[in-house]
């Protein structure tokens, strides 16, 4: 049987990656799939935390968690879409039209 | 328990690599891969059901939108040479982990827990169904969500 630590410290490093993805990179398509990524990371935990405590709430928690990734990708991409529209590019430097 | 150290060095690796691909389309085609090896440990882990729903859902759903929204969009990128090595390994990795996997002996070195698939849903449907509820409505905002961003708007003067 693997230890909670290291389980839960795959679940960290995988989650620091995405972190580290989404405030890297310029790409919008990108930074959607680091925020992916971030989310794989924390549900894998919860996977993790509830087959070391034999109970399965949160084995629900990761199906409601599947639910929400498949809606932020659905909304995220349309906003990809339109903004691909507007500027011709994916550089989320190009939308700097708000500042002071 | 070797099994889960590959597996999560290997999603580790491929979430670097996709991390920092330069291509979208490659950065996409590893997230797949870790997402794979992500499933082959929650496997490990005792939940072969929800191993597959990852699989089904992000690999075969969502990064499959990710890819069909990185064809709509063409970017222009310069052709390059394929490398074949980083595929051909990947291929060949998860190749010998499934025939791992599907030796008889190794099926309850893998599945320590007894979860079974009729207590999630029971317990989905009786202490979580207001949760439900509230995902099929979070669904269809998203929906709606999305119809809305795509249509095309007409110009008011």
């Amino acid at each position: 049987m693997v230890p909670l630590e290291h389980v839960l410290f795959f679940s960290l490093l995988l989650f620091s990656l995405g972190l580290l993805g989404a405030l890297l990179r310029k790409n919008l398509l990108m930074i959607l799939l680091s925020i992916e990524i971030m989310l794989n990371a924390g549900a894998f935990s919860l996977i993790a935390i509830s087959s070391y405590l034999q109970d399965i709430d949160g084995l629900a928690m990761f199906i409601f968690i599947l639910v929400v990734a498949a809606c932020e990708v659905a909304v995220g991409l349309g906003i990809v879409l339109k903004y691909y529209a507007k500027y011709r590019t994916l550089d989320v430097d190009a939308a700097c039209e708000l500042k002071g | 328990m070797a099994f889960f150290y590959v597996n999560s060095f290997l999603a580790v690796f491929f979430t670097s690599l996709a991390i920092t691909s330069t291509r979208s389309l490659h950065a996409l085609l590893y997230f797949m891969a870790s997402i794979i090896s992500i499933a082959l440990c929650i496997y490990y882990l005792g939940s072969p059901f929800l191993a597959g729903l990852l699989v089904i859902i992000y690999a075969g759903a969502i990064i499959t939108l990710f890819v069909f929204v990185v064809m709509v969009l063409n970017l222009k990128r310069p052709v390059e040479n394929a490398k074949p090595f980083v595929p051909i390994l990947i291929f060949s990795i998860f190749v010998f982990e499934f025939l791992f996997l599907l030796k008889k002996e190794n099926f309850g070195l893998v599945l320590e827990s007894k979860i079974s698939h009729y207590d999630l849903a029971t317990i989905l449907f009786t202490k979580y169904g207001i949760l439900v509820e509230v995902a099929s409505l979070l669904l269809l905002a998203a929906l709606i969500a999305a119809f809305h961003l795509g249509a095309k708007h007409k110009k008011r003067v």
